[in-house]
């Protein structure tokens, strides 16, 4: 009787054991570490000024944790968005790279795939249905590619900003007459010219300007699948006459005066802009607040560039832009879906709607209107607004990686008429070669 | 017999049980104390350089490709006209050392014969290098830009009546960052001689003085002869800094451009490694040959010490 006493007194000591042990699996908390960008992308410039917990990235992710009882997301700011890509892939070769990155899209993914866990099985199907930028995060852009993130935080559009005082004084009135010719942008380059104004100012160190606005001429003139071509070396660059097209004309914008004449290196073209010193420039629509701000809400207008081949596919008052961001969940990632689940909720409308209270952003949600956005009718930030239903996918995330650094190293060399746009042409190709090996 | 008191020839236990002698400790108690210095040089210093050294003989992309590609990378860095470019900067840039050691050299000799105020001038000397090297590039950025001071200056000056784009000539651009170079380690230079300097009793620069020597001469055939070892060691680190070290000048000030006409061979390191990251075993072999130069000129710079003080003996 004793012993049978004992046995069921052990084995009640081993089930109370076994329950406390279970018990403590199913409450052991998940955690997500997220990596995102310091600047550009879910941390807006006017937040890097706040606490950490203010950012709305922070509270997004506590709002998460709420609606998931036993997560925790962890935030890591990159201070590099650009070299954050090999510190993804480093951090993947050691095993421990974040559960979620935010990285950049197209060609800087697909460089990367090795390190990313695709997604096609875990993205719910009102997200592929109600977001934009599919191709951008689709492995070689191609429409039955693998889904290798999410094309987020935003779209992001690139035009010309222009300061109507600055235009008028010119007498041209861009709102009623945009030049949408080569020849009318060039006339009117040069009436503002002859006014004694700076007619455009932009920073080639980093060739911003070819990159938001020259690529388009290039892209109209030769279509993205010559240029994967040329990237591939499959065909040459040198022989690409669309692209010698567009390096002759932005080598004649410097020439003729019509920019600054230090573009190549100098680094301060937006303050020149704000502070009204040139009539126009290139931006992207994360800076039009700035801009209102800075020369007021009357006084900025913007413009897609005009079209050198009106003929062309791509022509017609497109811009450049598109999902520039792509959000990738790791292949060290013990929790793929959970860390799915959190990107779906960062791009569901309520959080697109919080995040658009903090950064200019042009949403990547199909379904909301300019007017939830709060733009009136007839407002510039409307006129960007309806720019996304019409852009052509960023060039520089169509180069493949390597071409696409000699791109942006020997461009601004092209401008100033230090290197012909043949012999640019030319070592791009060595480039493309070489990478071919 | 007992074992304790065995025979003391032939057998290897009785060997082990000879006292060492002073010398043999020391040796034991030297070799011990460096050891642990040893393990973690080797650890974070051999290990890297081995890796570097392996990987560069790949096609290494950062992630798990690397297969053996033997000296592909080091041809086709050697035969392309970029990787010569970057050498020529270094090269260029070297002439920051020869002007760092004249000025620092001088300002030396001032501040160790007290001239007057060279309390405040010997820390004034010293700012430059207790200031982060990113805010001196960006300074320096400012200062050359088309706008900034030093165009606005020439300009009231009449020196120039067209503003010159500094950064956006290579001969000027590298002239800057030479500038810049002095400007932000002279201080340091300038600490190492004075610590030289220390070393010499005041009576000889006294009898110099007293025999008629001038500045100069109490400078350079007085200081310089005995400074032969501080000259080396500041010369070979400054010779050393310039091809390691300029990475945050670089970023600052030009980026390496225009092009690449101001780009060196560790900034084109993190280029490879950072910006484009295709192939890191080519960002490895730049970090190789970039490891020979530097020790092909330390051999050379040791010789030439050496040499000089032959001569001064």
């Amino acid at each position: 009787m004793r012993k049978l006493l004992n046995i069921i007194v052990l084995l009640a000591l081993v089930l109370g054991l076994l329950l406390a042990v279970s018990g403590c699996a199913k409450k052991e908390p998940k955690k997500l570490t997220v990596w995102v960008p310091a600047r550009d992308a879910y941390i807006g410039p006017d937040e890097q000024k706040k606490a950490q917990e203010e950012w709305y990235i922070s509270q997004a992710f506590r709002r998460f944790e709420k609606a998931n009882p036993g997560v925790t997301v962890e935030l890591v700011a990159q201070s590099d968005a650009a070299a954050s890509h090999q510190l993804f892939k480093a951090a993947a070769v050691a095993g421990n790279a974040p559960d979620v990155g935010v990285l950049w899209s197209g060609q800087y993914i697909f460089g990367i795939k090795d390190a990313i866990r695709p997604i096609d099985d875990l993205v719910p199907k009102a997200d592929l249905e109600g977001l934009v930028g599919w191709e951008t995060v689709r492995e070689d852009f191609k429409p039955d590619g693998k889904i290798l993130g999410y094309g987020a935080y935003a779209v992001t559009l690139c035009f010309m900003f222009y300061n109507k005082d600055l235009v008028q004084k010119a007498g041209l009135d861009f709102e009623a007459n945009p030049p949408r010719t080569m020849a009318d942008f060039d006339a009117a380059l040069e009436k503002i010219k002859k006014t004694g104004v700076l007619p455009m100012v932009f920073d080639e160190s980093f060739p911003w300007f070819n990159l938001q606005v020259a690529v388009y001429w290039w892209y109209q003139l030769s279509g993205p699948d010559r240029i994967i071509k040329d990237c591939l070396g499959e065909e040459k660059f040198s022989e690409d006459k669309g692209l010698l097209a567009m390096l002759d004309y932005y080598h004649a914008l410097w020439k003729k005066g019509y920019v600054n004449r230090d573009a190549a290196t100098s680094t301060d073209y937006w303050a020149k802009f704000l502070q009204g010193k040139a009539a126009m420039t290139a931006g992207i629509s994360t800076t039009l607040t700035e801009a209102l701000a800075a020369l007021g809400d009357e006084n900025v207008g913007v413009i897609a560039p005009p079209d050198m081949d009106p003929n062309s596919p791509y022509a017609t008052g497109r811009v450049v832009g598109g999902t520039g961001g792509a959000v990738v969940v790791s292949k060290n990632s013990k929790n793929p879906e959970l860390a799915v689940k959190l990107i779906s909720f960062l791009c569901s409308k309520p959080e697109s709607l919080e995040l658009l209270k903090h950064q200019t952003f042009v949403p990547i949600r199909k379904d909301i209107t300019p007017a939830e956005m709060g733009y009136a009718p007839g407002s510039v930030q409307e006129k960007v607004f309806t720019y996304k239903d019409n852009y052509i996918y960023f060039v520089d995330n169509i180069l493949t990686p390597g071409v696409v650094d000699e791109y942006y190293k020997l461009v601004p060399l092209v401008l100033v008429g230090k290197m012909t746009p043949l012999d640019f042409a030319k070592a791009m190709d060595a480039k493309a070669a070489e990478l071919k090996k | 017999m007992h074992p304790r008191r065995g025979p003391r020839h032939g057998t290897a236990p009785c060997s082990l049980r000879t006292p060492l002698t002073r010398r043999q400790l020391r040796q034991r108690q030297a070799i011990l104390s460096v050891l642990p210095v040893i393990v973690v040089l080797l650890a974070i210093r051999a290990y890297p350089i081995v890796t570097a050294a392996a990987k560069s003989l790949t096609n290494w992309n950062g992630l798990f490709t690397s297969d053996f590609v033997g000296l592909a990378n080091y041809v086709r860095l050697l035969k392309g006209a970029v990787f010569w470019k970057l050498v020529r900067n270094n090269f260029v840039l070297l002439l920051n050392v020869p002007i760092q050691v004249f000025l620092g050299l001088v300002v030396a000799v001032l501040l160790h014969e007290r001239v007057w105020g060279w309390r405040f001038f010997r820390s004034l000397y010293y700012i430059p290098q207790i200031i982060s090297a990113v805010i001196i590039g960006y300074l320096f950025r400012t200062l050359f830009s088309m706008d900034g001071p030093v165009n606005i200056v020439a300009a009231r000056l009449g020196l120039m009546p067209v503003p010159l784009e500094w950064l956006g000539d290579t001969a000027t651009a590298l002239g800057v960052i030479v500038f810049c170079l002095v400007w932000s380690s002279l201080g340091w230079m300038a600490i190492v001689f004075m610590g030289g300097l220390s070393a010499i009793p005041d009576s000889v620069f006294e009898a110099a003085r007293i025999d008629g020597a001038g500045f100069w001469r109490r400078t350079f055939q007085v200081a310089v002869p005995m400074l032969a070892r501080v000259l080396e060691y500041a010369v070979m680190l400054s010779i050393v800094w310039t091809f390691t070290g300029l990475f945050p000048f670089i970023f600052s000030l030009t980026r390496g451009g225009p092009g690449y006409e101001t780009t060196t061979l560790d900034y084109m390191i993190y280029i490879k490694s950072f910006v484009s990251g295709v192939n890191l075993g080519e960002a490895c072999a730049i970090a190789v040959l970039l490891l020979v130069i530097i020790l092909a000129l330390t051999v050379v710079e040791m010789k030439a010490t050496n040499a000089v003080e032959d001569w001064s003996e």
